[in-house]
């Protein structure tokens, strides 16, 4: 029998290959310590972001193609980036219910293993801490995030649109997510509202008065820090807390980080994690004791 | 940037001369979705983040498409300013695929060769897109750099915006500096795919 509770393809996106190693290095400590194995996917490609899907609809279908002739056929594909996941969802629906778009497709890539199962990062932490508490399975040397105010936020891409989503997936799995593993979860307006994505690389101003809304949405509901499973989301907000001079600036966690910690992560020996947030959360940790 | 008037909030009649009745039943077809069955309810409107910065907002480009206004639809500002969140069609009681049908229009507007409602932020899509062209993916720090070649002719405001927080981003490695990259043969295979009229703009 294998050693791992499951084994799955890896899209890591232009994002997680190049850049955000605070979210990458936790995430694949966590994945080792909840036994799933992944394979990153040989010589993959972009998935079109926001801008293939603007220009040409077919750059989406086309990229996600090559993407699905690559996977290994069985094997579910986890895919980090929510905007990288509506794109391969989009595609997968285009291929599969298009059998001329497939068949044009298969005949430059070969065959295209379109049936897989697409998991969003938090869709397979949901999955895997609800089998955990059906099957009374608990895991060593945890520590719950007693006292840490979390303001769960999303960003526009992670739960829309509904019928490219799993059906198996509740619409707050984040929430729950995040309850289990101890922390205290404030309801607030703007776990949806767009970060500005990237208006905000051009009109610095437009992403500065979203972030001003989200930040200061959690922070009037006693939230004291952001977690966010969207890079991009997570980058935006830091940037423009940054170059608005917010007086209150807030922490922004991905949420591999705290699932590290919650599975036993040392946060005091994770220099290499908080060194990258232009936001410093160290304060914060120290704060709720869970530095040490 | 500043905040804009919406164009259907006056009280004058709108021009029909130029209405192409057809238009409607061909945005659908490409979008997958109808849009006469529109309420002109403005929940579309009412959920968009980008609402403020549009000429039209979704609702109003839903009625240039009903109407058959199709270069007022066309070179607008709202289906650049598009951010393509989908909360419009997530909100939509109709069920219509709104941002679908920014994209289409997106696309039309560029192979009609018709002016760009928001040019800066076309070129960041073709910054982008150039950089994916380049490498089979993507590198932030390169389409940076290529949006401030495209974009020279806005003016020193725009070439040193961000500038000071981006290299700081840089050495805080944060943003790599080196693009990653895939195979040879994966590139020219991207190459046939990431392609269009948006190439000559």
């Amino acid at each position: 029998m294998s050693d791992y509770l499951m084994e799955a393809s890896y899209f890591p996106g232009c994002t997680m290959k190049t850049g955000v190693e605070e979210s990458n290095l936790p995430m694949q400590i966590v994945l080792s310590k909840l036994k799933v194995k992944l394979e990153e996917i040989n010589d993959w490609n972009c998935c079109g972001s926001s801008s293939g899907h603007a220009m040409n609809h077919e750059i989406p279908v086309g990229m996600g193609a090559r993407n699905f002739s690559r996977i290994t056929p069985g094997k579910p594909v986890v895919i980090p980036c929510p905007n990288c996941f509506r794109n391969w969802a989009t595609a997968k629906h285009h291929l599969e219910n298009e059998p001329e778009t497939k068949k044009k497709y298969e005949d430059s890539f070969g065959r295209l293993a379109t049936d897989v199962q697409l998991l969003n990062i938090y869709d397979l932490y949901y999955q895997v801490l609800k089998k955990a508490k059906e099957d009374s399975v608990t895991f060593e040397n945890t520590k719950p995030l007693n006292g840490l105010k979390v303001a769960v936020y999303y960003g526009c891409s992670a739960m829309y649109p509904k019928d490219l989503r799993p059906t198996d997936q509740p619409k707050d799995s984040v929430e729950q997510v995040m309850k289990d593993l101890g922390a205290e979860v404030v309801v607030w307006p703007w776990p949806h509202q767009c970060c500005s994505a990237f208006v905000s690389a051009v009109y610095p101003e437009i992403a500065e008065e979203f972030i001003t809304k989200i930040v200061g949405g959690a922070a009037a509901a006693g939230a004291e820090c952001l977690v966010t499973t969207c890079a991009m989301c997570q980058m935006n907000v830091e940037m423009r807390i940054i170059s608005s001079n917010m007086p209150n600036p807030m922490p922004i966690f991905h949420l591999n980080q705290l699932m590290a910690i919650y599975l036993g992560e040392k946060a005091s020996a994770h220099g290499d994690w908080w060194k990258f947030h232009l936001v410093d959360p160290v304060p914060l940790l120290k704060k709720v004791s869970l530095w040490d | 940037m500043n905040r804009e008037v919406k164009k259907f909030s006056s009280q004058e009649p709108i021009n029909m001369s130029s209405s192409d009745l057809g238009f409607a039943k061909k945005v659908g077809q490409v979008a997958g979705t109808d849009l006469n069955s529109c309420l002109t309810c403005m929940s579309c409107s009412g959920g968009c983040p980008m609402y403020p910065y549009m000429d039209y907002g979704p609702h109003g480009i839903m009625r240039l498409a009903v109407l058959g206004l199709k270069k007022e639809a066309l070179t607008s500002t709202t289906i650049w300013r598009c951010v393509g969140c989908h909360t419009c069609a997530a909100v939509c009681p109709m069920a219509i695929n709104i941002a679908g049908v920014m994209d289409y229009l997106r696309e039309e507007c560029l192979s009609d060769k018709l002016p760009v409602g928001d040019v800066p932020l076309m070129q960041f899509h073709r910054a982008f897109l150039t950089s994916v062209r380049f490498h089979g993916r993507s590198s932030k720090v390169e389409l940076m750099g290529l949006h401030k070649l495209f974009t020279l002719g806005s003016g020193p405001k725009a070439w040193m915006q961000d500038a000071v927080l981006g290299v700081k981003m840089i050495l805080k490695r944060k943003l790599h500096l080196l693009p990653s990259r895939i195979s040879g043969s994966g590139l020219s295979q991207i190459r046939k795919i990431v392609t269009g009229p948006w190439r000559s703009r």
